[in-house]
């Protein structure tokens, strides 16, 4: 846009908008108490126009006027053009009427023409005269004899058209405007806009929502808890607002509509014509759900027909205050943050220099940086054959060298790459204080969720991963865990219970914690359970951890939620599951009457992992090193016998004992396997002891348990890699990964043999 | 078993006779050509399409998995990806065979579904057969090998039978009791 342009633009504006605002006062003292909300937020908008316009006018010495901004500004006007035109015909003179109407059209009429991009110079020219009309059409008369008289007559009539059209029935509008609760039709979702057919505005314009309403969510939540902050209402109108023109200018209807009700709702309790209660809470938040309904319609590009009347009719009656307030007191949701965090949050989001960068990209690179790992290893092979039986050994120590210093940037790399792909945890507790807060009302109870360590970075995928069963696990807590406000009470408890959600790193892993202070579980109940549904045997000795894992079986769940003893543990088998996915490990302790933990202990991340290699039956394995508690080397006669399983005392402890060969049915590789190459054994050619065996000890949460193998090899950093279609599913197999030989390598699923080996026991038992 | 010798002057001819001439009025028959590799397991020479085949390479070190799909002899590494490679041997319901300096693995693929590996014995040439010299299935009875041949090449008085990739897996997959997504 030229400079010209842009000045016919900005000055048209600044005549405008303050005789917009001076026509508007009196009308609204005049009229006060009626529905001067709405004009005021008329007015608002105008001062906002005004203060959009200040950095345009600022920026008017530059050459060009940003698109976006150009479009920001003319999706701001339209705004409160439209609704003006509407509200303005009530009692005014006529005189006032057309001004105002006239002034406020040639601005947006003229805007809309600039923006196009062909315009020639003779119009630019005339806009810039025809800034000047409204103010005395003695200038412009004298200003048109400058003009041809054709371009005088159009922009004339262009001047006249938009102010006379609604003043031709200023009577129907009168009365439609003076109602708040107007009736409500159904727009179309989505309507025509030059911005909604590029995808990229779209992107945008998505990316920017979900940042929205995440704030929205987060200071609706806070606004709970202290009504009366002016902060936070300002907080969330300003986040309403800027949402609605984002959805106004790509003509998302439903959304802008809907948004626009919240936005006045909000205008009213920050000017303290209206107060927040919970009920109002309420309609907010089932508005934000719409809202989201409407914002996933767009991700999709397509309308979800969703009708929007409801909700709009119900924030209406929440603007005329005609909502009955059911006075109950909500949960209270603390966020204690690090403290660190605490002292200057504010500053410390100002430091952060911050790019945005595709996730795709990104994984790419941490794939290609895998592949560089896998090359490593390679390269420490070549090294090592070069050094056994190269041709000249000063090649060879060349080589170790460069190998060497390859490997040092080669781990600084990894370290950047996966931290880069670290997030807080937080961002996977996000929603929670909604769950809980939603859940504990509709249950009647009081609960604060206390969330601690949000800060703990953790890999991407296991912070969207670990949502799910997390959900899982709270909803337990509430709905089972804490107690109703009386029977707490009776209990001699504070009425109000506590959920602590807190996360923190422990070393090379991340460990989530779920506790509450509610009832607890009964051993002694599930139990009795066990022994009913044929899972434990009557005289077995447990511990009361062994029972209480017990609520992680299949099938164990259901019964209890129908007899209601404790009744946790509804689909937890299929949170054990999710996690032992995730290579993560749960664990529970729990209280009677005291309360219940869930321990949840994930990897930081999954990408590369650090492998103990091992040999069985001539095959080589590799078993995860963060699983790995120690290795052992026993003599046969070591081994005991404990009801026909095999077992170790080892410190005082028992160690149960499974042979790798046996778990994987390793014996059958002779008459299955017909193309075995001849191997080149490398360095490894660990001599075997001939009686003496290996143990790694493994441990899966509180279970530890040895695995027998013929040979330990080495320890190597690998990437698990998937095996195609045609080898899921394969027990006890995680995935492969590639040797610095360029051979497949198994990777052992330590939950699966856990479980085998657990059927194994029971079927021992039983 | 003897394998054909190209060296021959005989068999020379005969390759190139398969393959027609590409002027006048064959080459609209040419453009309707299908061609197939030779491929020998035990004893027998069978044709894929060479449609489906993405490269063929020498046998690698295959690692063994227990527990997979009894004819999935193991996974290899082809630059990176883990794939399975299929015994035919086995689906065909052929004899133990053992590996030698003429064994090959044909990686199969489709950009979309799957990519895996067939191990032949050996690998013969290409011919480019017309669709008059490939007969629709009649093989009866219930072998191994029926149901992964999905016709009969003949020409040049030999008859071949060609395999049907999506059948081999098909048939894999049946022995899983898993389904494989046959689309594309």
């Amino acid at each position: 846009m030229d400079i010209i342009r842009q000045k016919a633009i900005e000055s048209l504006l600044k005549e405008a908008l303050p005789k917009l605002v001076v026509a508007l006062e009196p009308y609204l003292s005049k009229t006060k108490g009626q529905i001067s909300a709405e004009v005021e937020l008329l007015i608002k908008e105008a001062m906002a126009l005004m203060h959009i316009l200040q950095p345009v006018e600022e920026k008017a010495a530059g050459v060009e006027m940003d698109d976006d901004e150009a479009k920001m500004l003319l999706a701001a006007m339209d705004t409160p053009v439209a609704a003006q035109k509407k509200d303005l015909s009530v009692d005014m003179s006529d005189d006032e009427a057309k001004m105002l109407l006239t002034a406020m059209d040639t601005p947006a009429a003229e805007q809309k023409k600039n923006l196009s991009v062909d315009i020639s110079d003779d119009e630019a020219k005339m806009l810039l005269d025809a800034m000047d009309a409204p103010q005395s059409t003695s200038t412009t008369a004298s200003k048109a004899e400058k003009m041809s008289d054709d371009e005088a007559s159009m922009l004339l009539a262009a001047m006249d058209k938009p102010a006379d059209s609604p003043l031709l029935e200023p009577v129907q509008e009168q009365v439609a405007a003076s109602e708040v609760e107007e009736h409500v039709d159904e727009v179309e979702e989505f309507g025509e806009s030059e911005f909604s057919s590029d995808p990229d505005m779209i992107k945008d314009f998505i990316n920017n929502s979900d940042e929205l309403m995440a704030t929205l969510d987060e200071q609706v939540l806070a606004l709970e808890q202290s009504p009366n902050e002016s902060g936070i209402i300002e907080e969330i109108f300003r986040a309403a607002h800027t949402l609605k023109g984002a959805a106004g200018m790509f003509a998302f209807k439903g959304i802008e509509r809907v948004m626009h009700r919240m936005e006045n709702y909000f205008d009213s309790v920050r000017k303290g014509k209206m107060r927040v209660d919970s009920l109002a809470i309420d309609v907010i938040l089932k508005t934000m759900d719409v809202l989201r309904t409407l914002l996933d319609a767009v991700k999709e590009t397509k309308p979800s027909g969703f009708k929007t009347v409801p909700i709009i009719e119900e924030l209406n009656a929440l603007c005329a205050g005609k909502l009955k307030s059911v006075s109950k007191a909500p949960p209270k949701i603390e966020k204690t943050e690090e403290p660190e965090e605490d002292q200057k949050p504010k500053v410390k989001k100002a430091e952060q220099a911050t790019i945005r960068v595709d996730l795709k990209r990104l994984d790419t690179l941490v794939n290609l940086i895998g592949e560089l790992v896998i090359d490593r290893t390679r390269f420490i092979s070549i090294e090592e054959e070069l050094l056994r039986k190269g041709p000249s050994p000063r090649l060879a120590s060349n080589m170790s060298e460069t190998v060497q210093l390859f490997g040092r940037h080669m781990n600084q790399v990894q370290d950047i790459i996966m931290n880069v792909r670290m997030v807080p945890v937080g961002n996977a507790f996000n929603k929670f204080p909604r769950v809980v807060r939603d859940l504990a009302r509709s249950l009647g109870k009081e609960i604060d969720l206390v969330i601690e360590g949000e800060q703990t970075e953790l890999d991407k995928t296991l912070v969207e991963q670990i949502g799910d069963p997390l959900v899982h696990l709270i909803r337990n807590a509430v709905d089972h865990g804490v107690e109703m406000p009386e029977d707490r009470l009776k209990k001699g408890k504070a009425a109000k219970g506590t959920i602590l959600l807190s996360a923190r790193q422990d070393g090379n892993q991340i460990t989530i914690e779920i506790k509450d202070d509610g009832k607890g579980m009964d051993p002694e109940v599930l139990r009795r359970k066990g022994v009913e549904k044929g899972l434990i045997r009557e005289d077995a000795v447990l511990t009361e951890r062994d029972i209480f894992s017990l609520i992680f079986e299949s099938g164990f769940s259901t019964a209890q939620k129908v007899t209601n003893i404790s009744g946790r543990g509804v689909g937890m088998d299929v949170v054990r599951k999710e996690i032992s996915k995730l290579k993560g490990v749960i664990d529970i302790n729990s209280k009677l009457g005291k309360g219940s933990t869930f321990t949840i202990q994930l990897p930081l991340t999954l990408a590369i992992v650090q492998s103990l290699l091992v040999k069985a039956k001539g095959e080589i394995f590799a078993i995860p090193l963060a699983s790995v508690v120690e290795s052992l080397r026993i003599e046969p006669q070591d081994i005991q016998l404990v009801g026909g399983a095999e077992v170790i005392k080892r410190r005082d402890q028992v160690l149960p004992l499974l042979h790798l060969t046996e778990a994987l049915a390793l014996d059958s590789k002779d008459s299955e396997f017909w193309y075995q190459l001849e191997r080149d054994q490398g360095t490894s050619k660990l001599r075997k002891l001939d009686k003496r065996l290996f143990v790694v000890v493994v441990g899966q949460a509180d279970r530890r348990f040895g695995i027998v193998v013929d040979s330990l090899l080495n320890q190597q950093e690998m990437v698990i890699k998937p095996m195609g279609e045609l080898m899921q599913d394969i027990p006890c197999v995680a995935g492969g990964a590639i040797l610095g030989n360029g051979e497949v390598v198994l990777v052992l699923d330590l939950a699966d043999l856990d479980s085998i080996f657990r059927t194994k026991s029971r079927q021992l038992v039983a | 078993m003897v394998l054909p010798v190209l060296s021959s002057d005989e068999n020379q001819s005969s390759l190139f006779s398969l393959r027609g001439s590409l002027d006048g009025a064959i080459e609209q028959e040419f453009t309707n050509r299908v061609q197939y590799i030779g491929v020998i397991i035990g004893r027998e020479e069978f044709y894929l399409a060479i449609a489906a085949v993405a490269e063929i390479i020498m046998l690698q070190p295959i690692t063994y998995v227990s527990r997979a799909n009894k004819f999935i002899e193991g996974v290899v590494n082809l630059r990176g990806t883990i794939m399975p490679a299929i015994n035919l041997r086995k689906v065909l319901g052929v004899e133990k065979g053992q590996p030698s300096a003429a064994t090959r693995i044909i990686i199969v693929k489709n950009d979309k579904n799957y990519e895996l590996g067939f191990i032949v014995d050996s690998v013969t040439y290409v011919s480019s057969l017309a669709p008059s010299d490939v007969e629709a299935k009649v093989l009866y009875g219930d072998s191994s090998a029926a149901e992964v041949i999905s016709g009969i090449a003949k020409s040049q008085g030999k008859v071949i039978g060609i395999l049907d990739e999506m059948k081999i897996i098909a048939r894999v997959c049946d022995n899983d009791g898993k389904k494989i997504s046959q689309a594309g």
